[in-house]
C-alpha cells in the first residue's frame, strides 16, 4: 500500500520538556498502526503532531507526499479524522448536532442534506443512531467513545487518529469497536492508534511503534515489537506473552 | 434512514422559533397601542398607514414606533451576541458585558461630561446639551476597551481564560478611573448625571441612531448565524476546534469584536441594558438546545421579545413616569434567570 503518512524526524518541546525527540515513521492506507508505550511516553502527542493541532519544533508530518506545513488547515481537516482520548461532555448539544460537527471541514456555509445524510451513515455505522437526540452529558463513557468515532467517521476521512479508542468501553464495545477499526481498514483508510491495551494492538495492527520518553524504542510489524525482552525494558515491569497474542502482567 | 426521533426534535424546534416570531408580532401592536395617551389598535393602526399631523401620529410614529423598533433591533443583537461570546467563552455567564463594557462606556460618559461639558442635570430631568458628544465618547471608550483586552488576550494566546481575566483587570481598571474623576473632578450633579445615564433607556435613541443600530445589525446577525457551526465545536473545545480545520482564535476575535460593536453601539446610544445578553440565550436553551443552528435565531427573536416586553411594561405600568429599559430587564430578568436556573438545574452550564 502506498504510504500515506509520513513522519520524519519530529521534535516536540512543551517548556523546556522533550516531549519528542526524532520521532519518524510510515503508514499506509488499509494499515492500522498502534503506538504504544508507557504513560507519558508521547503517544497523544504524537498523534496531535500527525493531526496538525501540534507544531513540531523540528520535523515534517507528510500527508501523501505534502508536509503539512504546506496544505491549508482545512483541507488537512478534509482528509484526516481525530478521535480525542476524551470527549468533553459539551453542554446541551444532541449528539446528532455532534456528529454533524465532523462535517465542519466540508462546509462552506451550513450544513446541507448531503451533511445530514452523511452524518447519520456515521453514526449508524457506529451503531449510535439511536442516541441522536440524547444530549451529550447525558451520555456514559463508552457511548460518548462511539459517538466521537461517529464524529470523525461523519468527514469522511481518509486517514483516522485514535486515541485510547477503547479505553472507556466494556469488552463487548471494545470487540465491536475493534471489529470496525478492521472494517475500516478493509475500506482503505490509514489508522493510528494510542493504545494502553497491548492485547487489542497485537491483533489488530500491522505495524506497531513503541515510544519511551518521547523516542521511538521499537518499531515493526507485532511479531516483532512485542517480545518479553523490548516490553519489559520499556514498561519496566515483566511482561508476559502468551499464546493467540495475549499480552499479560504477571499476578 | 433519518430517525423518527430526529424528524420530530426539529419539527418541534421550528414551532417554537415561530410562536416566538408570532409572539413578537402581536406584543408589537400591542406595545405601540399602550401609554398614556390613549387609543384603540385601530386607531393605531389608522396613523400607521396614514400619518397625519394629529397627536397620536406624532405619539406613535415618533415615540411609541421608533422605541419599539429600537428594542427589537438592540434586543435581538444582544440576545444573539450574549449567545455567541458564551460558545467562544465555554462559559454561560460570559456575555458581551464581561468585557466591561459597561464600566468602560461609563467613564466614556463621565470624560465626555467633564472634559467637554457635554450635560448637567436637573432636579428632575437629564439635560445633555450636545447627546452626540456624550454617545460618541462612551462609544470610543468602548471600542478602545475591547482593543485592550484583545491586545491584552492576544499576548497571553487568545484563549478563553485570557479573554475573561484580561477583561476583568482592564474592567476593575475603568471602574477605579471612574470613581478617581468622581472623586476628584466631577460635582455631585455630574455624578447623578454620569449615574442616570447608565439606566437604560429606549426613549434617547433617535431615528439617526436607530439607522445606524439597524445598518450595524445587517453585518451582525448574519456574521453569527454563519459561524453556528463553528460555535457547536467551540463548545467542545479548542482541540477538537483546531483539528475540523477551524481555527478558534479567529472564531473568538471574530465574534468578540462582533458582539463588541454591537453592544458598544447599543450602550452608547441608550445607555447599559444588560441583561438581555445572559437571559435570552439560557431561556433559548431551555427550549430549543444547545445546537447553535436553532439557539441563534432563538436567542434573537427572545432578545427582542424580552427587550419590547421590558419597554413596554416599563412604559404602562406607572405611566406617566417612564423605569428605564435597563431596570426593566433586570427586574422582569433576575427572576427569570433564577427560574431557568432552577428548572434547568445542571442542564443550564456548558463547561
Amino acid at each position: 500500500m502506498a504510504v500515506r503518512i509520513r513522519v520524519k524526524g519530529v521534535t516536540v518541546t512543551y517548556g523546556g520538556f522533550r516531549a519528542l525527540s526524532g520521532a519518524s515513521l510510515e503508514v499506509g492506507g488499509g494499515e492500522i498502526l498502534s503506538l504504544v508505550g508507557p504513560n507519558g511516553s508521547g503517544k497523544t502527542t504524537l498523534l496531535r503532531v500527525i493531526d496538525g493541532v501540534l507544531r513540531p519544533r523540528r520535523g515534517t508530518v507528510y500527508l501523501d507526499g505534502s508536509s503539512l506545513r504546506e496544505l491549508p488547515p482545512r483541507e488537512v481537516a478534509r482528509r484526516m479524522g481525530m478521535v480525542p482520548q476524551r470527549t468533553p461532555p459539551a453542554g446541551m448539544l444532541t449528539v446528532f448536532d455532534f456528529v454533524l460537527t465532523g462535517r465542519r471541514p466540508h462546509l462552506n456555509l451550513l450544513p446541507c442534506r448531503e451533511d445530514e445524510e452523511k452524518a447519520l451513515k456515521a453514526m449508524e455505522e457506529v451503531g449510535v443512531l439511536h442516541l441522536a437526540e440524547r444530549t451529550l452529558e447525558g451520555l456514559s463513557g463508552g457511548e460518548l467513545q462511539r459517538v466521537s468515532i461517529a464524529r470523525a467517521l461523519a468527514g469522511e476521512p481518509e486517514v483516522l487518529l485514535l486515541d485510547e479508542p477503547t479505553s472507556n468501553l466494556d469488552p463487548r464495545y471494545q470487540v465491536e469497536i475493534l471489529e470496525l477499526l478492521r472494517d475500516l481498514r478493509s475500506k482503505g483508510l490509514c489508522l493510528v492508534m494510542a493504545t494502553h491495551d497491548l492485547t487489542h494492538a497485537y491483533r489488530i495492527s500491522d505495524k506497531v511503534v513503541v515510544l519511551k520518553e518521547g523516542r521511538i524504542f521499537s518499531a515493526g510489524i507485532p511479531q516483532e515489537v512485542f517480545r518479553p525482552e523490548i516490553l519489559s525494558q520499556v514498561y519496566g515491569v515483566r511482561l508476559k506473552v502468551l499464546p493467540e497474542h495475549r499480552i499479560v502482567a504477571p499476578a | 434512514m433519518r430517525p423518527r426521533g430526529l424528524l420530530r426534535a426539529r419539527r418541534r424546534r421550528r414551532l417554537i422559533l415561530l410562536i416566538l416570531l408570532l409572539s413578537l408580532l402581536l406584543l408589537l401592536p400591542l406595545s405601540l397601542a399602550l401609554g398614556p395617551y390613549r387609543a384603540s389598535p385601530l386607531q393605531v393602526l389608522r396613523v400607521l398607514l396614514h400619518p397625519d399631523d394629529s397627536i397620536l401620529s406624532t405619539v406613535v410614529w415618533d415615540l411609541r414606533l421608533r422605541r419599539a423598533l429600537a428594542a427589537l433591533i438592540v434586543g435581538a443583537v444582544l440576545g444573539i451576541s450574549g449567545t455567541a461570546v458564551q460558545a467562544c467563552m465555554r462559559n454561560p455567564l460570559a456575555s458581551p458585558f464581561t468585557f466591561g463594557l459597561a464600566h468602560a462606556a461609563s467613564l466614556g460618559v463621565a470624560v465626555a461630561l467633564l472634559l467637554m461639558h457635554a450635560g448637567s442635570v436637573g432636579r428632575f430631568a437629564l439635560s445633555i446639551y450636545n447627546p452626540f458628544l456624550v454617545s460618541a465618547s462612551a462609544f470610543l471608550f468602548s471600542l478602545l476597551q475591547v482593543l485592550l483586552i484583545l491586545l491584552l488576550a492576544h499576548r497571553a494566546g487568545l484563549d478563553a481564560r485570557a479573554l475573561v481575566l484580561s477583561a476583568i483587570a482592564l474592567s476593575f481598571a475603568y471602574q477605579s478611573f471612574l470613581y478617581l474623576l468622581q472623586y476628584f473632578v466631577l460635582n455631585e450633579i455630574l455624578v447623578s448625571t454620569v449615574i442616570f445615564w447608565t439606566f437604560g433607556d429606549l426613549g434617547r435613541i433617535g431615528w439617526l441612531e436607530l439607522e445606524i443600530l439597524l445598518l450595524s445589525s445587517f453585518l451582525i446577525l448574519p456574521y453569527f448565524l454563519y459561524r453556528g457551526p463553528d460555535y457547536d465545536l467551540m463548545i467542545t473545545g479548542d482541540e477538537l476546534t483546531r483539528s475540523s480545520g477551524t481555527s478558534p482564535e479567529r472564531v473568538r476575535l471574530e465574534s468578540v469584536i462582533m458582539a463588541a460593536l454591537g453592544t458598544a453601539l447599543a450602550t452608547s446610544f441608550a445607555g447599559i441594558i444588560g441583561f438581555v445578553c445572559l437571559v435570552a440565550p439560557h431561556a433559548s436553551r431551555l427550549l430549543v438546545g444547545g445546537g447553535h443552528r436553532y439557539l441563534l435565531p432563538t436567542s434573537a427573536v427572545m432578545g427582542s421579545l424580552l427587550l419590547l416586553l421590558s419597554d413596554t411594561v416599563g412604559r404602562t405600568v406607572i405611566a406617566p413616569t417612564v423605569i428605564p429599559v435597563g431596570i426593566m430587564t433586570s427586574l422582569i430578568g433576575s427572576p427569570l434567570l433564577v427560574y431557568l436556573l432552577l428548572r434547568g438545574g445542571r442542564r443550564g452550564g456548558q463547561d
